[in-house]
């Protein structure tokens, strides 16, 4: 009997010991840590649970006394500059027309919205609004939870799912809020230790999950796949030559780029992220119901693989007219956010009628796109052959595919680099859009934090356009919008130099992209990628729109 | 109030480590003979015997695997075997009672179908402390009007194309309620933490953050640039020393003084149900000269005698406190956050904050549901619904409280406070405890480690105005009867 014991116990401990060998062989890591662990369970059963500092005190009760009457600290808030006090809040809607195109400002009706992503023209669909009022009355306004924790209601579950049957993939997880979606999908996966190749023009979003995955960070030039190419191979080879063990590697980018409107060239980065064997994550706010024969987005447009990307993330307040963000991909990959998302998991969902409302548009959309995306694509194209497109004196950003544009200045890139040098351009498109709300006409002057984005975004006018609009409405205010900019320019600041000085303007408002210099209109066209570029995406000229991303962090990580 | 936690006794700290043991033990067998089966070649069996149906993701050869083994032991071993007592999905209103679809599974909880059949619980989940989760009402019409006014979204940013009349009017109408002169709203509660308060530090301050401040802090903290020390859990004892230090030696290396120091702490902390010590931290904060950031996510509407949140309820002035944060997702049953302060610091939030500048507005017609339940609340409706809600709201509160401790549970948290945690510790009793609530009708929130230290799991408690006496008494009952079966009763 007790040598049964004795042999069994023997035998045990074989194992035991072969177990770890095993272990240790395979990822000594793996044991180092698990030891660790052991060890700190330890410490942590006979130690006291919290210790303040224990740095030696040097000074005396009455020194620190002293010195705690001497401190002063700063203000709370710094001294407000002059532009600061003035800055105000966007114009005040007092009331949203069906169909999202007109809007009462002021007690003024009949205001053109050329300045919200409503792209497809579901803000204000009646359907929309049916559905979340059904939502309201039986499932009333707020979750009271997180999703975890009795907030997973209906609507939310049902959105998921639309989602996920209709782009394809396995799962899809909605977060209440389109700008943490992002923010919390990249961090779920990228840790400390990960490398993240990452587009200069990313959205500030992005950017944001970027910081928080504290993850090495290294750039590549706007669009430019030679560089990305350049990047990834000397990282791999870098890393190889180093050795050690493998970590995690991501390229993200955007679908269609807040920031600039060019289209990402997908098939490229797809072949390239192969190639190096990285993971794709794409940012679609502005692509997912805009591109592709039934606006599945980029991977739609350019056929690519859905299942290439790891996972993709897109706002609902665009194209989907509701608030919230989705974020698509394989079962394990969504699976995985449930637990550490943190914008998901650390936040109440949203009220299910706006999940209702994003259901109805998105069933709207998939079950017959092409009225949609058709009238979308004729708005489009009245935007990029309006004169906006070609204006002396600026720079129109982005495809002709994509329903918005922004204009900026054809200035330097120093006065853009410079503090002066951006409120002076952001003050010119400030004035733009107040003049164009007295003309009826509601457009936005982009607002930047500067100092927090990673490279200097150009102040920008930016004009979106909606599949609900009047093509007639659209050119005459598109028209407008480009009288008003000319006039703006004849009388700019001195720091605002043009690079092609713009001839005197006529005094009867005459389309003035006639008396344009004859060079001009081609050296934009190579600025903005041409109309064949935008098209035929494989043969993408050299976008030179990273011109206008100023970089003030050479070193950063 | 209390100071320190009740301690479980020794023999259930011992069983709860050795529970944990015994989970960690089973879990590396099972990866055990997974990776020798593999290793033998039989991939095939582990595949032909796998319940997971999932596309494999994350272990391409050539590739690091996208969710280490290591990292995510805890999510496969010990997670997945309970996860049916989370993410609940539910097909009503979180009003008092809440109705769930009942869902099984045949994969071992990988994933989830629905029956078809529902089930109706007493909901002592949901942060609906003062009851406007309801589907009728004055909130209804409010919200309906709104939503035709101006649809669902306003489709922009509100620095931007995306501002309405009604996001302006529910922002004077938060600083009128609040006290302050000034207020902002933004359209997430996390994204208010999380954005605001990099707009306020940087490099070369110093935040001092309560240890178990809510995520979204921690993470606006961590992107703030600003360095971050802690102070025990509401002490305002152990926080005068941490500002003693921070003031006495300057920044680290360095040693140059702090720019500024900004203390942050909570009203009521969600997982404890404690209530901040304020009028202590108050008399703190102003001998050292530091600023104080209060976020009132769970306090706001729920305490005070007419729900002004913490400052009224510890009697001080809300002038004392430098920035008031709260949510409007619990006890206004709406969503998004909102920042009172000075004219000067929202408008300096106005041309920084990227919560603002770059994020999408509220939804107009959810603005308009905040408002309408806090002007309820402030009685502005006419009616006294607002202060009954909020008596009825302690009443409940402290009546539940007072039983499960006469019980013989061990409970967390001070009286008044609607968030009551019931002590279970063992990790096994997790599960248990959920699932035999449900079984009595009841939804509760069981939460372990991590978002408790490990030996303190509990179940967490919201109870809301919604609730009748008889509601709470029949609670009671269940519970009763589930900590008489699993022998939680360690103070009885």
């Amino acid at each position: 009997m007790i040598d049964d014991a004795i042999h069994l116990a023997q035998h045990l401990y074989n194992v035991a010991i072969e177990f770890t060998v095993y272990m240790y062989q395979n990822d000594p890591y793996h044991v180092a840590v698990e030891a660790a662990l052991a060890l700190w369970v330890v410490y942590l059963m006979l130690g006291s649970s919290f210790r303040p500092s224990s740095k030696p005190t040097k000074l005396s009760r009455t020194e620190i006394d002293e010195l705690v009457e001497e401190w002063t600290p700063e203000p709370l808030v710094p001294v407000l500059d002059d532009r600061q006090k003035a800055m105000e809040m966007g114009p005040v809607i007092d009331r949203v027309e069906p169909g999202g195109v007109h809007v009462t400002i002021e007690g003024k009706d009949g205001v053109l919205n050329l300045g919200s992503g409503n792209y497809l023209g579901l803000s204000g669909n009646r359907d929309c609004i049916q559905a979340a009022l059904l939502t309201l009355k039986e499932y009333g306004c707020g979750s009271c939870g997180p999703r975890g924790f009795y907030g997973s209601v209906n609507p939310h579950v049902h959105l998921e799912e639309a989602f996920a049957r209709w782009l394809g993939v396995e799962e899809s997880i909605l977060y209440s809020y389109g700008f943490s979606t992002i923010a919390s999908a990249i961090p779920a996966f990228a840790k400390r230790g990960d490398v993240i190749v990452a587009d200069k023009a990313v959205s500030f979003p992005v950017q944001t999950g970027l910081r928080l995955s504290r993850s090495k960070i290294l750039w590549y030039e706007h669009n430019d796949m030679d560089d990305l190419e350049r990047v990834l191979s000397e990282y791999v080879a870098a890393a190889d030559e180093r050795g050690g063990k493998l970590n995690r590697r991501f390229v993200v980018t955007e679908g269609v780029f807040a920031n600039t409107g060019t289209i990402c060239d997908l098939p490229r980065i797809v072949e390239l992220k192969n190639k190096f064997r990285f993971r794709l994550v794409v940012e679609e706010s502005h692509s997912l119901g805009v591109l592709g024969a039934s606006g599945k987005g980029v991977t739609e447009h350019f056929g690519v693989d859905i299942d290439e990307l790891l996972f993709l993330t897109a706002s609902l307040s665009n194209s989907f007219a509701a608030v919230g963000g989705i974020c698509a991909g394989s079962s394990v990959v969504v699976d995985h956010q449930r637990l550490s998302g943190s914008g998901y998991c650390f936040s109440a969902s949203a009220p299910p009628m706006l999940s209702s409302a994003a259901n109805t548009a998105l069933d709207l959309v998939a079950d017959s796109p092409a009225p949609f995306l058709d009238a979308l694509a004729d708005r489009v194209s009245v935007l990029h052959s309006s004169r906006l497109r070609s204006l002396p004196g600026t720079v129109a950003l982005g495809s002709h595919r994509v329903p918005f544009l922004h204009l900026v200045l054809d200035v330097p890139d120093s006065a853009t680099a410079s503090d002066d040098g951006r409120n002076a351009q952001e003050d010119v498109w400030s004035a733009v859009a107040a003049a164009a709300l007295d003309a009826g006409i509601l457009i936005a002057a982009t607002r930047f934090n500067y100092s927090e984005e990673y490279f200097t975004p150009q102040p920008a006018l930016t004009i979106s356009v909606s599949a609900a609009m009047d093509v007639d409405d659209l050119a005459a205010a598109l028209a407008t919008i480009a009288d008003i900019v000319t006039n703006a320019l004849t009388s700019l600041p001195p720091l605002l130099a043009l690079n092609q000085p713009i001839p005197a303007i006529p005094a009867s408002p005459e389309p003035p992209a006639r008396a344009a210099p004859p060079a001009a209109p081609r050296a934009r066209a190579v600025r903005n990628g041409s109309p064949a570029g935008c098209c035929c995406p494989m043969n993408l000229p050299p976008v030179l729109a990273p011109s206008k991303l100023v970089c003030r962090h050479p070193n950063l990580p | 109030m209390t100071m320190d936690h009740p301690q479980p006794p020794l023999y259930v700290a011992i069983l709860t480590y050795l529970s944990y043991g015994v989970l960690i033990v089973f879990g590396h067998l099972r990866d055990f003979s997974r990776a020798g089966l593999t290793a033998l070649g039989l991939r095939w069996l582990l595949r032909a015997t796998s319940k997971d149906t999932r596309r494999p993701v994350g272990n391409e050869p050539g590739y690091c695997e996208l969710l280490s083994d290591f990292d995510n032991f805890y999510t496969r071993r010990l997670y997945h075997r309970i996860q049916d007592c989370w993410n609940r999905p539910v097909c009503s209103a979180p009003g008092a009672y809440i109705t769930l679809p009942e869902r099984l599974s045949d994969d071992y909880n990988l994933s989830f179908k629905l029956t078809g059949k529902t089930h109706r619980c007493l909901n002592l989940g949901s942060y609906n402390y003062l009851g406007f989760a309801e589907n009728h009402g004055p909130t209804i019409a409010a919200v309906t009007d709104a939503t035709l006014t101006y649809g669902i979204s306003s489709c922009g940013s509100r620095a931007t194309a995306g501002n309405t009349r009604d996001h302006v009017e529910l922002e004077n109408l938060v600083a009128r309620f609040l006290g302050k002169p000034a207020a902002m709203i933004f359209g997430m509660g996390f994204a208010t933490n999380s954005t605001v308060i990099p707009a306020l530090c940087g490099k070369g301050s110093l935040v001092i953050s309560d240890t178990l401040n809510h995520s979204s802090i921690v993470q606006g903290c961590r992107v703030s640039g600003a360095k971050i020390k802690t102070f025990r859990h509401n002490d305002p004892d152990d926080l005068e020393a941490v500002l003693r230090h921070a003031i006495a030696y300057g920044q680290p290396r360095t040693h140059r003084p702090w720019k500024k120091i900004i203390v942050i702490v909570e009203g009521i902390y969600s997982m404890e149900g404690e209530i901040c010590r304020l009028a202590e931290i108050v008399a703190v904060k102003k001998k050292y000269k530091a600023y104080l950031y209060l976020d009132e996510a769970h306090s706001i509407g729920a305490l005070g005698a007419t729900g002004r949140g913490v400052c009224e309820h510890t009697g001080v002035s809300p002038d004392d406190v430098d920035i008031l944060m709260g949510t409007f997702t619990k006890s206004f049953g709406g969503v998004g956050g909102y920042i009172a302060s000075t004219p000067e610091l929202i408008q300096y939030l106005k041309s920084v904050c990227i919560g603002h500048l770059y994020a999408n507005a509220m939804a107009p017609p959810v603005a308009r549901m905040v408002q309408t339940t806090m002007k309820i609340i402030m009685g502005e409706d006419g009616t006294n619904d607002g202060q009954r809600r909020i008596h009825q709201l302690r009443d409940n509160a402290n009546y539940f409280r007072r039983r499960l401790v006469e019980m013989g549970f061990v409970i967390y948290g001070d009286n008044d406070s609607p968030v009551v945690p019931l002590m279970l510790y063992y990790p096994c009793a997790i599960a248990a405890f959920s699932r035999e609530a449900l079984k009595r009708s009841l939804a509760v929130v069981v939460v372990g480690y991590p978002a408790t230290p490990i030996i303190e799991s509990r179940s967490r408690f919201c109870l809301s105005a919604a609730h009748t006496r008889e509601d709470i008494d029949k609670a009671l009952d269940a519970i009763s009867d589930v900590g008489d079966v699993m022998g939680l009763k360690f103070n009885a």
